[in-house]
Protein backbone atom coordinates (compact mmCIF):
# COMPACT_ATOMS: atom_id res chain seq x y z
CA UNK A 1 0.00 0.00 0.00
CA UNK A 2 2.96 2.30 0.87
CA UNK A 3 4.24 1.41 -1.84
CA UNK A 4 1.63 2.30 -4.51
CA UNK A 5 1.21 6.14 -2.60
CA UNK A 6 4.46 6.73 -2.90
CA UNK A 7 4.38 8.01 -6.67
CA UNK A 8 1.36 9.44 -6.30
CA UNK A 9 2.65 11.49 -3.41
CA UNK A 10 5.50 12.71 -5.68
CA UNK A 11 3.59 13.09 -8.83
CA UNK A 12 1.21 15.72 -6.26
CA UNK A 13 4.44 17.15 -4.78
CA UNK A 14 5.83 18.08 -8.46
CA UNK A 15 2.44 19.11 -9.59
CA UNK A 16 2.44 21.67 -6.23
CA UNK A 17 6.11 23.18 -6.81
CA UNK A 18 4.99 23.35 -10.28
CA UNK A 19 1.45 25.22 -9.53
CA UNK A 20 3.79 27.76 -6.82
CA UNK A 21 6.28 28.01 -9.79
CA UNK A 22 3.65 29.55 -12.01
CA UNK A 23 1.80 31.77 -9.67
CA UNK A 24 5.12 33.19 -8.04
CA UNK A 25 6.48 34.81 -11.65
CA UNK A 26 5.51 38.31 -11.31
CA UNK A 27 4.61 39.99 -14.49
CA UNK A 28 6.68 43.11 -15.52
CA UNK A 29 5.31 45.33 -18.31
CA UNK A 30 7.67 48.09 -20.09
CA UNK A 31 6.18 51.29 -21.43
CA UNK A 32 8.50 53.73 -23.85
CA UNK A 33 11.56 55.30 -22.53
CA UNK A 34 10.70 58.49 -23.99
CA UNK A 35 13.58 60.66 -26.47
CA UNK A 36 14.59 63.45 -24.18
CA UNK A 37 16.76 65.05 -26.89
CA UNK A 38 15.81 66.85 -29.77
CA UNK A 39 17.49 64.70 -32.11
CA UNK A 40 14.79 62.80 -33.91
CA UNK A 41 17.50 60.11 -35.05
CA UNK A 42 17.17 58.54 -31.35
CA UNK A 43 13.44 57.48 -31.21
CA UNK A 44 13.66 54.14 -32.18
CA UNK A 45 15.82 53.78 -29.24
CA UNK A 46 12.05 54.20 -27.49
CA UNK A 47 11.34 50.94 -28.11
CA UNK A 48 14.69 49.45 -28.52
CA UNK A 49 15.47 49.96 -24.88
CA UNK A 50 12.18 48.89 -23.31
CA UNK A 51 12.07 45.69 -25.61
CA UNK A 52 16.13 44.70 -24.83
CA UNK A 53 15.90 45.30 -20.72
CA UNK A 54 12.65 42.99 -21.27
CA UNK A 55 14.46 40.13 -23.27
CA UNK A 56 17.43 40.36 -20.52
CA UNK A 57 15.21 40.42 -17.86
CA UNK A 58 13.87 37.15 -19.44
CA UNK A 59 17.01 35.64 -19.76
CA UNK A 60 18.17 36.14 -15.94
CA UNK A 61 15.21 36.50 -14.06
CA UNK A 62 12.14 33.96 -13.52
CA UNK A 63 9.60 36.60 -14.69
CA UNK A 64 6.43 36.87 -17.15
CA UNK A 65 7.32 39.65 -19.39
CA UNK A 66 4.91 42.05 -21.20
CA UNK A 67 6.55 44.56 -23.78
CA UNK A 68 4.99 47.86 -25.35
CA UNK A 69 3.56 46.47 -28.73
CA UNK A 70 1.45 44.01 -26.60
CA UNK A 71 0.53 46.41 -24.00
CA UNK A 72 -0.55 48.85 -26.86
CA UNK A 73 -2.44 46.01 -28.18
CA UNK A 74 -4.31 44.93 -24.82
CA UNK A 75 -5.19 48.73 -24.16
CA UNK A 76 -6.54 48.85 -27.93
CA UNK A 77 -9.66 46.56 -26.76
CA UNK A 78 -10.41 49.06 -24.88
CA UNK A 79 -9.96 51.86 -26.94
CA UNK A 80 -7.12 52.69 -25.43
CA UNK A 81 -3.56 53.03 -26.29
CA UNK A 82 -0.21 52.79 -24.64
CA UNK A 83 1.06 56.53 -23.94
CA UNK A 84 4.53 57.85 -23.79
CA UNK A 85 4.13 59.76 -20.28
CA UNK A 86 2.17 58.95 -17.49
CA UNK A 87 1.72 60.68 -14.38
CA UNK A 88 2.57 58.15 -11.03
CA UNK A 89 -1.28 57.56 -10.18
CA UNK A 90 -2.41 56.93 -13.56
CA UNK A 91 -0.33 53.59 -13.04
CA UNK A 92 -2.29 51.55 -10.70
CA UNK A 93 -5.29 51.35 -12.74
CA UNK A 94 -2.49 51.00 -16.51
CA UNK A 95 -1.36 48.05 -14.42
CA UNK A 96 -4.67 46.64 -13.23
CA UNK A 97 -5.78 46.97 -16.83
CA UNK A 98 -2.52 44.99 -18.53
CA UNK A 99 -2.68 42.90 -14.90
CA UNK A 100 0.98 43.42 -14.45
CA UNK A 101 2.60 43.25 -11.24
CA UNK A 102 5.18 45.96 -12.55
CA UNK A 103 5.51 48.87 -14.79
CA UNK A 104 8.79 50.03 -16.08
CA UNK A 105 8.58 53.40 -17.89
CA UNK A 106 11.54 56.04 -18.40
CA UNK A 107 13.43 58.69 -20.42
CA UNK A 108 16.47 58.94 -21.91
CA UNK A 109 19.00 62.15 -22.77
CA UNK A 110 21.93 62.27 -25.01
CA UNK A 111 24.85 64.05 -23.06
CA UNK A 112 27.86 65.56 -24.72
CA UNK A 113 30.76 63.03 -25.62
CA UNK A 114 28.50 60.52 -26.65
CA UNK A 115 27.19 59.48 -23.45
CA UNK A 116 24.13 58.33 -22.75
CA UNK A 117 21.76 58.70 -19.88
CA UNK A 118 18.49 56.54 -18.58
CA UNK A 119 16.43 57.59 -16.20
CA UNK A 120 13.82 54.52 -15.01
CA UNK A 121 10.89 54.83 -13.24
CA UNK A 122 9.78 51.33 -11.69
CA UNK A 123 5.85 51.12 -10.51
CA UNK A 124 5.15 48.28 -7.98
CA UNK A 125 1.36 47.46 -7.98
CA UNK A 126 1.32 45.48 -4.96
CA UNK A 127 3.08 48.65 -2.56
CA UNK A 128 1.97 51.61 -4.67
CA UNK A 129 5.35 52.51 -4.60
CA UNK A 130 7.68 53.87 -7.65
CA UNK A 131 11.72 53.18 -7.41
CA UNK A 132 13.68 56.05 -9.83
CA UNK A 133 16.98 55.65 -10.55
CA UNK A 134 19.77 56.58 -13.43
CA UNK A 135 22.37 55.08 -14.90
CA UNK A 136 24.97 57.09 -17.50
CA UNK A 137 27.08 54.84 -20.27
CA UNK A 138 28.82 55.51 -23.56
CA UNK A 139 26.76 55.90 -26.78
CA UNK A 140 28.69 53.52 -28.86
CA UNK A 141 30.76 51.23 -26.85
CA UNK A 142 29.06 50.31 -24.37
CA UNK A 143 24.95 50.79 -24.96
CA UNK A 144 24.38 46.89 -24.04
CA UNK A 145 26.37 47.02 -21.08
CA UNK A 146 24.46 50.06 -20.33
CA UNK A 147 21.50 47.49 -20.71
CA UNK A 148 22.81 44.59 -18.43
CA UNK A 149 23.83 46.80 -15.60
CA UNK A 150 20.21 48.72 -15.59
CA UNK A 151 19.41 44.66 -15.50
CA UNK A 152 21.01 44.03 -12.41
CA UNK A 153 20.12 46.66 -10.54
CA UNK A 154 16.24 46.32 -11.35
CA UNK A 155 17.13 42.41 -10.35
CA UNK A 156 18.49 43.19 -7.45
CA UNK A 157 15.76 45.78 -6.71
CA UNK A 158 12.72 43.06 -7.23
CA UNK A 159 14.81 40.33 -5.52
CA UNK A 160 13.58 39.51 -1.67
CA UNK A 161 15.99 41.76 -0.60
CA UNK A 162 15.23 44.97 -2.14
CA UNK A 163 18.60 45.52 -2.63
CA UNK A 164 20.02 49.03 -4.59
CA UNK A 165 23.66 50.38 -3.39
CA UNK A 166 24.86 53.06 -6.07
CA UNK A 167 27.96 53.46 -4.07
CA UNK A 168 30.29 52.76 -1.27
CA UNK A 169 29.85 55.22 2.10
CA UNK A 170 33.79 56.03 2.55
CA UNK A 171 34.78 55.28 6.56
CA UNK A 172 35.51 58.53 7.99
CA UNK A 173 32.01 59.66 7.02
CA UNK A 174 29.54 61.33 9.42
CA UNK A 175 26.26 59.65 9.63
CA UNK A 176 22.98 60.54 11.31
CA UNK A 177 21.61 57.32 12.24
CA UNK A 178 17.83 57.22 13.15
CA UNK A 179 16.29 53.69 14.34
CA UNK A 180 14.15 51.92 16.59
CA UNK A 181 16.38 50.96 18.83
CA UNK A 182 17.31 52.44 22.31
CA UNK A 183 19.51 51.54 25.18
CA UNK A 184 22.14 49.22 25.28
CA UNK A 185 21.30 47.61 22.22
CA UNK A 186 21.65 51.75 20.29
CA UNK A 187 24.75 51.53 22.22
CA UNK A 188 25.93 48.60 20.28
CA UNK A 189 25.06 50.33 16.94
CA UNK A 190 26.56 53.43 17.69
CA UNK A 191 29.74 51.42 18.62
CA UNK A 192 30.32 49.61 15.66
CA UNK A 193 30.03 52.27 13.43
CA UNK A 194 32.49 54.18 15.75
CA UNK A 195 35.07 51.42 16.10
CA UNK A 196 34.45 50.89 12.52
CA UNK A 197 36.05 54.32 11.79
CA UNK A 198 32.57 56.04 10.91
CA UNK A 199 32.02 59.29 12.73
CA UNK A 200 28.36 58.62 14.10
CA UNK A 201 26.26 61.89 15.01
CA UNK A 202 24.59 62.44 18.39
CA UNK A 203 20.90 62.53 17.44
CA UNK A 204 18.84 59.76 18.97
CA UNK A 205 22.18 59.29 21.73
CA UNK A 206 20.96 62.36 23.60
CA UNK A 207 17.94 61.06 25.09
CA UNK A 208 17.42 58.38 27.75
CA UNK A 209 14.61 56.45 25.09
CA UNK A 210 13.39 56.23 21.82
CA UNK A 211 10.27 57.54 20.49
CA UNK A 212 10.06 55.81 17.23
CA UNK A 213 8.87 52.04 17.62
CA UNK A 214 9.29 49.51 15.06
CA UNK A 215 5.64 50.66 13.41
CA UNK A 216 6.90 53.63 13.63
CA UNK A 217 10.08 53.53 11.38
CA UNK A 218 8.13 51.50 8.65
CA UNK A 219 7.21 55.53 7.86
CA UNK A 220 11.07 55.81 6.62
CA UNK A 221 11.27 53.25 4.25
CA UNK A 222 9.88 55.42 1.50
CA UNK A 223 13.10 58.19 0.52
CA UNK A 224 12.15 60.52 -2.04
CA UNK A 225 15.39 62.49 -3.55
CA UNK A 226 16.10 64.92 -6.60
CA UNK A 227 18.22 61.59 -8.59
CA UNK A 228 17.52 58.01 -6.96
CA UNK A 229 14.11 57.77 -4.95
CA UNK A 230 11.44 55.35 -3.70
CA UNK A 231 8.78 56.64 -3.19
CA UNK A 232 5.32 55.87 -2.01
CA UNK A 233 2.90 57.04 -5.09
CA UNK A 234 -0.26 60.04 -4.39
CA UNK A 235 -2.82 61.15 -6.34
CA UNK A 236 -3.30 64.82 -5.97
CA UNK A 237 -6.12 65.07 -8.27
CA UNK A 238 -8.26 63.04 -6.07
CA UNK A 239 -8.00 65.76 -2.75
CA UNK A 240 -11.05 67.74 -2.96
CA UNK A 241 -11.59 70.82 -1.56
CA UNK A 242 -15.24 70.85 -1.11
CA UNK A 243 -16.93 74.12 -1.08
CA UNK A 244 -20.19 75.37 -2.46
CA UNK A 245 -23.25 77.70 -0.94
CA UNK A 246 -23.58 76.13 2.59
CA UNK A 247 -19.90 76.76 3.01
CA UNK A 248 -18.75 79.86 5.62
CA UNK A 249 -15.75 81.70 6.52
CA UNK A 250 -14.62 79.00 9.52
CA UNK A 251 -14.79 76.59 6.70
CA UNK A 252 -12.90 77.87 4.25
CA UNK A 253 -9.96 79.03 6.54
CA UNK A 254 -10.20 75.14 8.47
CA UNK A 255 -9.89 74.17 4.42
CA UNK A 256 -7.21 76.65 3.44
CA UNK A 257 -5.00 75.13 6.41
CA UNK A 258 -5.50 71.34 4.73
CA UNK A 259 -4.74 72.53 1.54
CA UNK A 260 -1.52 74.02 2.75
CA UNK A 261 -0.65 70.97 4.84
CA UNK A 262 -1.10 68.74 1.80
CA UNK A 263 0.61 71.44 0.14
CA UNK A 264 3.57 71.49 2.36
CA UNK A 265 3.98 67.41 2.88
CA UNK A 266 3.22 66.07 -0.64
CA UNK A 267 3.65 67.92 -3.56
CA UNK A 268 6.39 70.19 -1.89
CA UNK A 269 7.85 67.81 0.72
CA UNK A 270 11.20 68.03 -0.75
CA UNK A 271 11.20 71.45 -0.42
CA UNK A 272 9.83 70.95 3.26
CA UNK A 273 12.42 68.26 3.79
CA UNK A 274 15.36 70.11 2.77
CA UNK A 275 14.48 72.84 5.09
CA UNK A 276 14.21 70.86 8.48
CA UNK A 277 17.29 68.32 7.13
CA UNK A 278 19.47 72.08 6.69
CA UNK A 279 18.57 72.47 10.56
CA UNK A 280 20.11 69.13 11.57
CA UNK A 281 22.85 69.56 9.43
CA UNK A 282 23.66 72.88 10.98
CA UNK A 283 23.48 71.05 14.69
CA UNK A 284 25.14 67.64 13.61
CA UNK A 285 27.19 68.20 10.60
CA UNK A 286 25.98 64.83 8.87
CA UNK A 287 26.73 63.71 5.36
CA UNK A 288 24.83 60.80 5.13
CA UNK A 289 21.33 59.98 6.98
CA UNK A 290 20.81 56.55 7.71
CA UNK A 291 17.62 54.70 8.43
CA UNK A 292 17.75 51.06 10.48
CA UNK A 293 14.91 49.75 10.77
CA UNK A 294 14.71 46.47 13.12
CA UNK A 295 11.61 44.13 13.76
CA UNK A 296 10.69 43.74 17.42
CA UNK A 297 12.76 40.74 18.43
CA UNK A 298 15.92 42.35 16.53
CA UNK A 299 16.65 39.56 14.63
CA UNK A 300 16.08 41.58 10.99
CA UNK A 301 16.93 45.17 9.72
CA UNK A 302 16.17 47.29 6.83
CA UNK A 303 18.64 50.02 5.41
CA UNK A 304 17.54 53.27 3.44
CA UNK A 305 20.74 55.95 3.07
CA UNK A 306 20.24 59.03 1.69
CA UNK A 307 23.27 61.45 0.62
CA UNK A 308 22.88 64.81 1.99
CA UNK A 309 24.50 67.02 -0.21
CA UNK A 310 23.76 65.71 -3.26
CA UNK A 311 20.14 64.75 -2.05
CA UNK A 312 20.67 61.22 -2.88
CA UNK A 313 19.25 57.76 -2.60
CA UNK A 314 22.55 56.04 -2.49
CA UNK A 315 21.71 52.23 -0.47
CA UNK A 316 18.47 50.53 0.41
CA UNK A 317 18.27 47.04 1.62
CA UNK A 318 15.80 44.86 3.19
CA UNK A 319 15.60 41.40 5.12
CA UNK A 320 19.26 42.09 6.87
CA UNK A 321 19.21 38.59 8.84
CA UNK A 322 21.32 37.45 12.57
CA UNK A 323 20.70 39.37 15.99
CA UNK A 324 22.34 42.56 17.03
CA UNK A 325 26.03 42.14 16.54
CA UNK A 326 25.40 39.59 13.09
CA UNK A 327 23.13 42.72 11.81
CA UNK A 328 25.83 45.55 12.25
CA UNK A 329 28.42 43.79 10.79
CA UNK A 330 26.51 42.85 7.94
CA UNK A 331 25.71 46.98 7.45
CA UNK A 332 29.13 47.58 7.83
CA UNK A 333 30.61 45.33 5.61
CA UNK A 334 27.66 45.81 3.08
CA UNK A 335 28.50 49.72 3.60
CA UNK A 336 32.38 49.95 3.11
CA UNK A 337 32.77 47.38 -0.20
CA UNK A 338 32.47 47.89 -3.42
CA UNK A 339 29.89 45.70 -5.19
CA UNK A 340 31.35 42.96 -7.18
CA UNK A 341 29.19 41.68 -10.00
CA UNK A 342 30.09 38.11 -11.73
CA UNK B 1 4.12 15.67 36.39
CA UNK B 2 7.64 15.70 36.05
CA UNK B 3 7.66 15.74 32.01
CA UNK B 4 5.64 18.65 31.75
CA UNK B 5 8.06 20.55 34.02
CA UNK B 6 10.81 19.60 32.43
CA UNK B 7 9.16 20.58 28.92
CA UNK B 8 8.31 23.80 30.72
CA UNK B 9 11.52 24.65 31.22
CA UNK B 10 12.72 23.68 27.98
CA UNK B 11 10.33 25.74 26.05
CA UNK B 12 11.03 28.64 28.79
CA UNK B 13 14.80 28.62 28.24
CA UNK B 14 14.03 28.02 23.99
CA UNK B 15 11.60 31.40 25.00
CA UNK B 16 14.55 33.06 26.55
CA UNK B 17 17.43 31.97 23.84
CA UNK B 18 15.37 33.25 20.86
CA UNK B 19 14.19 36.48 22.35
CA UNK B 20 17.66 37.40 23.70
CA UNK B 21 19.67 36.67 20.37
CA UNK B 22 18.70 40.11 18.77
CA UNK B 23 20.52 41.71 21.85
CA UNK B 24 23.70 43.31 22.50
CA UNK B 25 26.51 42.57 24.39
CA UNK B 26 29.45 44.89 26.42
CA UNK B 27 30.72 47.69 24.41
CA UNK B 28 33.08 50.11 24.80
CA UNK B 29 34.01 53.39 22.60
CA UNK B 30 36.34 56.34 24.04
CA UNK B 31 36.79 59.02 21.79
CA UNK B 32 38.84 61.04 24.57
CA UNK B 33 39.19 60.57 28.54
CA UNK B 34 36.61 63.15 30.23
CA UNK B 35 38.31 65.34 32.66
CA UNK B 36 37.32 64.81 35.86
CA UNK B 37 36.40 68.07 36.78
CA UNK B 38 34.34 68.52 33.88
CA UNK B 39 30.58 70.79 33.99
CA UNK B 40 28.42 67.92 33.42
CA UNK B 41 24.61 67.08 33.28
CA UNK B 42 23.80 63.79 34.53
CA UNK B 43 20.30 62.17 33.13
CA UNK B 44 19.49 59.53 34.60
CA UNK B 45 16.10 57.60 35.12
CA UNK B 46 15.40 56.38 38.16
CA UNK B 47 13.49 56.98 41.66
CA UNK B 48 14.93 60.18 43.41
CA UNK B 49 16.72 58.27 46.00
CA UNK B 50 18.76 56.70 43.15
CA UNK B 51 19.61 59.63 41.30
CA UNK B 52 20.92 61.45 44.81
CA UNK B 53 23.05 58.36 45.35
CA UNK B 54 24.25 58.36 41.44
CA UNK B 55 24.88 62.60 41.92
CA UNK B 56 26.16 62.25 45.00
CA UNK B 57 28.99 60.08 43.58
CA UNK B 58 29.64 62.51 40.62
CA UNK B 59 30.61 65.05 42.60
CA UNK B 60 32.54 63.39 44.88
CA UNK B 61 34.45 62.35 42.16
CA UNK B 62 35.40 65.99 41.37
CA UNK B 63 32.33 66.75 38.32
CA UNK B 64 30.75 70.12 38.46
CA UNK B 65 27.19 68.67 38.42
CA UNK B 66 24.62 71.11 37.15
CA UNK B 67 21.35 70.77 38.58
CA UNK B 68 19.58 69.24 35.51
CA UNK B 69 17.10 66.79 36.21
CA UNK B 70 18.17 65.83 39.41
CA UNK B 71 16.91 69.42 40.70
CA UNK B 72 13.15 68.86 39.40
CA UNK B 73 10.28 66.65 40.32
CA UNK B 74 9.51 64.80 37.10
CA UNK B 75 11.65 62.06 35.76
CA UNK B 76 13.21 62.53 32.26
CA UNK B 77 10.29 61.33 30.20
CA UNK B 78 7.76 63.91 31.60
CA UNK B 79 9.71 65.83 30.61
CA UNK B 80 10.53 64.75 26.98
CA UNK B 81 7.19 63.33 26.03
CA UNK B 82 6.55 63.78 22.84
CA UNK B 83 2.68 62.20 22.85
CA UNK B 84 1.44 64.73 21.56
CA UNK B 85 2.75 64.75 18.28
CA UNK B 86 2.84 60.62 18.35
CA UNK B 87 -0.93 62.15 18.30
CA UNK B 88 -0.71 63.85 15.44
CA UNK B 89 1.07 61.22 13.13
CA UNK B 90 -1.12 59.03 14.13
CA UNK B 91 -4.89 60.81 12.99
CA UNK B 92 -5.91 59.50 10.03
CA UNK B 93 -4.20 55.81 10.10
CA UNK B 94 -6.95 54.46 9.30
CA UNK B 95 -8.12 56.35 6.77
CA UNK B 96 -8.12 54.59 3.32
CA UNK B 97 -7.16 57.46 0.72
CA UNK B 98 -3.43 57.02 -0.61
CA UNK B 99 -3.10 60.35 -1.40
CA UNK B 100 -3.59 61.02 2.27
CA UNK B 101 -1.67 58.19 3.69
CA UNK B 102 1.78 60.17 1.67
CA UNK B 103 0.93 63.20 3.15
CA UNK B 104 0.99 61.65 7.08
CA UNK B 105 3.83 59.90 6.61
CA UNK B 106 5.84 62.85 5.36
CA UNK B 107 4.37 64.74 8.23
CA UNK B 108 5.57 62.22 10.67
CA UNK B 109 8.78 62.12 9.34
CA UNK B 110 9.02 66.20 8.85
CA UNK B 111 8.04 65.51 12.96
CA UNK B 112 10.86 63.50 14.01
CA UNK B 113 13.47 65.49 11.75
CA UNK B 114 12.30 68.11 13.53
CA UNK B 115 11.69 66.83 17.29
CA UNK B 116 15.71 66.23 16.82
CA UNK B 117 16.41 69.57 15.55
CA UNK B 118 14.66 70.80 18.07
CA UNK B 119 17.00 68.42 20.86
CA UNK B 120 20.08 69.96 18.96
CA UNK B 121 18.65 73.54 19.82
CA UNK B 122 17.87 72.83 23.36
CA UNK B 123 20.99 71.57 24.29
CA UNK B 124 23.00 74.21 22.87
CA UNK B 125 21.33 76.47 25.44
CA UNK B 126 21.71 73.95 28.15
CA UNK B 127 25.62 74.94 26.96
CA UNK B 128 25.65 78.09 26.21
CA UNK B 129 23.38 79.03 29.02
CA UNK B 130 24.21 76.90 31.93
CA UNK B 131 27.62 76.19 30.78
CA UNK B 132 27.29 72.62 30.69
CA UNK B 133 30.27 70.90 28.66
CA UNK B 134 29.15 67.25 28.67
CA UNK B 135 25.60 65.80 28.72
CA UNK B 136 25.97 62.11 30.28
CA UNK B 137 23.15 59.18 29.95
CA UNK B 138 23.11 56.43 32.21
CA UNK B 139 20.37 53.57 32.86
CA UNK B 140 21.65 51.81 36.27
CA UNK B 141 18.35 49.77 36.67
CA UNK B 142 18.07 47.62 33.26
CA UNK B 143 17.39 43.83 33.95
CA UNK B 144 20.25 43.44 31.22
CA UNK B 145 23.07 45.27 33.04
CA UNK B 146 23.48 49.28 33.04
CA UNK B 147 24.78 50.97 30.07
CA UNK B 148 26.12 55.09 29.30
CA UNK B 149 26.85 57.64 27.01
CA UNK B 150 28.66 60.52 27.49
CA UNK B 151 28.18 63.59 24.44
CA UNK B 152 30.59 66.89 24.25
CA UNK B 153 28.02 69.83 24.05
CA UNK B 154 30.60 71.75 22.18
CA UNK B 155 30.62 69.85 19.04
CA UNK B 156 27.29 67.27 19.47
CA UNK B 157 29.72 64.57 18.91
CA UNK B 158 29.49 61.38 21.09
CA UNK B 159 32.50 61.09 23.52
CA UNK B 160 31.85 58.28 25.61
CA UNK B 161 29.54 54.80 24.88
CA UNK B 162 29.56 51.76 27.40
CA UNK B 163 27.51 48.70 27.86
CA UNK B 164 28.05 47.00 31.35
CA UNK B 165 26.93 42.99 31.30
CA UNK B 166 26.85 42.86 35.32
CA UNK B 167 24.94 44.34 37.63
CA UNK B 168 25.34 45.65 41.45
CA UNK B 169 24.73 48.20 43.50
CA UNK B 170 24.19 51.60 42.13
CA UNK B 171 27.33 53.14 43.66
CA UNK B 172 29.60 50.74 42.14
CA UNK B 173 27.73 50.78 39.00
CA UNK B 174 28.69 54.38 39.10
CA UNK B 175 32.34 54.43 39.76
CA UNK B 176 32.70 51.77 37.73
CA UNK B 177 30.99 54.13 34.81
CA UNK B 178 33.09 57.37 36.15
CA UNK B 179 36.54 55.52 35.66
CA UNK B 180 35.37 54.25 32.01
CA UNK B 181 34.46 57.75 31.11
CA UNK B 182 37.52 59.35 32.19
CA UNK B 183 39.85 57.14 30.75
CA UNK B 184 40.91 55.14 33.96
CA UNK B 185 39.77 51.55 33.44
Amino acid sequence: MKRACLPVATLLLVIGVLAARAEAAPSMAFGYLVNKSSDANYDYLETLFPNSFANALRNIFYVSIIKPAQIDKELGKDGLSLQKRYKPHELMELTERISADYFIYGEFDILPNDRIRIELNLYGRGLNRIFTFSNVGAMEKEIFRLVDRITLIMMDFMGKNNFYLSRIIPRGSKLGILTDLEGADLNYLFCSFLNAGYGVASMQANYLGNSLTADMIERFKTIEATETSYRRVSNPEAVRFLHGTWTGERYYEEIGYTREAYRIYDTGYLGTRSAVLNRLVARHGIDMLLVIGFNASRTRAWVRCLDIKNNDLIWMQSNIGGGLPGICSAILARMSTELTRK
Amino acid sequence: MRTITTTTIIFCSALLIATSCGTAGPVKYLARPIPANSAVAVIVDAPNKVKNVIMARFLQRGFAVKAVNASDFYSINDVFDIRDFKKVSYIGQDENFLSLEKTYNNLFKMHYYNYEANKAEVLADLRNKWNVQYLILLEVTGVGGAWGRAIDLRTNDIMWIENFGIGGGAEQIVDRMIDSMTGKR
